[in-house]
């Protein structure tokens, strides 16, 4: 197989791969947000900071597996 | 369609390589500075113009969320501060939408000296002539020996070194054009500093509140599981690092990348969406950065009994 084949395969395959947790992840955290926010109307703005904070964390690792996804292929 | 992790350089000033990114950051900096002094003559308690308005509802903003996270007393000290990342990091982060950043090009300065027979100049003719030199360098291979001679002049492996040039089967290709600004948060190099200076900061301000207590959180041998989470403590401040780092970087470059395959496959109105989204995303990831240096910043300096 060519490198260049092989580079964009395993470009897809990294990011593919690795934007399966952090979208779970992602859900996960914003169900039970609106859960809480359904619970506790008043507290929304400190929920909805929360949430932002926990879901910037789970983003990041995605955002990991795209950066090793476009080293593989340009560089 | 040429994408580059690296910044390019541009110049060298003093023993530094001045890339891109520097410049763009430079010049942010000294927009910001200079409008922040020219502004400050101009702050009205009476009747505020409609731009102070607007700044003081950021900021009250922002400070409201800071001190809903770390408590009044707190946020006063420390909000100033970490306001300056937000504001650097939100104006970086929509440098790279400004329409100077795509078209304004210039060759590899490397290229030019190594292959002065090529007489094109710097500016929008980069790319005309880079394909004409591709041609040009097509047929090169037949003068093989004119190649091996060029493979040891010093100027050309300044051209390989510097990343400006590539050595492959047709002789020394040129690298595209490369763009004059770039936005500098869309550079590891300007990400890390950033992350570094926060870093820093963190510990600085937990030994200046805590003095010799600071060190009890890393290191307490009192029972093993607490120095077990002294170590744990330790590992995490280099995943702050990385995690600061890579971010920002994954975020805005990968929006570059994804505004420059958007407008190569697309045109026109198709890509004002991918501008909103990455004008989102950019507040956003300022917002996150804000937030979590402050949490970081009051977690360091809050001492084991609360």
């Amino acid at each position: 197989m060519e490198v260049e084949a092989a580079k964009s395969i395993a470009m897809a395959i990294a990011i593919a791969v690795g934007a399966i947790g952090p979208g779970i992840g992602i859900g996960m955290l914003g169900s039970s947000a609106l859960q809480a926010i359904g619970r506790n109307p008043e507290a929304e703005g400190k929920i909805r900071t929360s949430m932002i904070l926990a879901i910037a964390f789970a983003e990041a690792i995605a955002i990991y597996a795209l950066v090793v996804a476009l080293i593989i292929k340009f560089v | 369609m040429e994408i580059s992790l690296a910044a390019e350089k541009l110049f060298d000033f003093q023993g530094i390589e001045v890339t891109n990114s520097l410049l763009s950051g430079v010049i942010i900096v000294a927009l910001v500075s200079l409008f922040a002094v020219i502004f400050s003559f101009r702050i009205k308690m009476e009747s505020p113009s409609s731009l102070q308005l607007f700044l003081e509802m950021i900021i009250d903003g922002l400070k409201g969320v800071s001190i809903d996270i770390i408590g009044k007393k707190r946020a006063q000290r420390l909000f100033s501060f970490v306001f300056t990342f937000f504001v650097f990091i939100v104006l970086s982060n929509w440098f790279g939408l400004l329409p100077i950043v795509g078209p304004i090009v210039r060759d590899h300065p490397h290229y030019e000296e190594s292959h002065e027979e090529i007489g094109y100049e710097e500016g929008g003719h980069g790319e005309e002539y880079g394909d004409s030199a591709k041609d040009e360098h097509g047929e090169g291979s037949e003068e093989n020996h004119a190649d091996e001679e060029h493979a040891e002049d010093p100027t050309v492996m300044n051209c390989i070194a510097d990343r400006d040039c590539i050595l492959s089967v047709n002789g020394i290709e040129k690298k595209e054009a490369f763009p004059v600004f770039r936005a500098p948060t869309s550079d590891v190099s300007g990400t890390l500093a950033l992350s570094l200076v926060g870093v820093f900061s963190i510990h600085y301000l937990g030994f200046t509140v805590l003095r010799g207590g600071y060190l009890k959180k890393f290191f307490n041998f009192s029972d093993p599981i607490a120095a077990f989470v002294g170590i744990l403590e330790l590992i995490s401040e280099i995943g702050k690092l990385v995690s600061f780092t890579f971010r920002l970087f994954g975020n805005i470059f990968a929006g570059e990348v994804l505004l420059l395959v958007i407008t190569s496959i697309s045109f026109g109105l198709a890509t004002i969406p991918f501008l909103l989204l990455e004008v989102f995303v950019g507040f956003i990831q300022a917002f996150v950065f804000f937030m979590l240096l402050l949490v970081f910043i009051s977690l360091a300096v809050q001492s084991h009994d609360h």
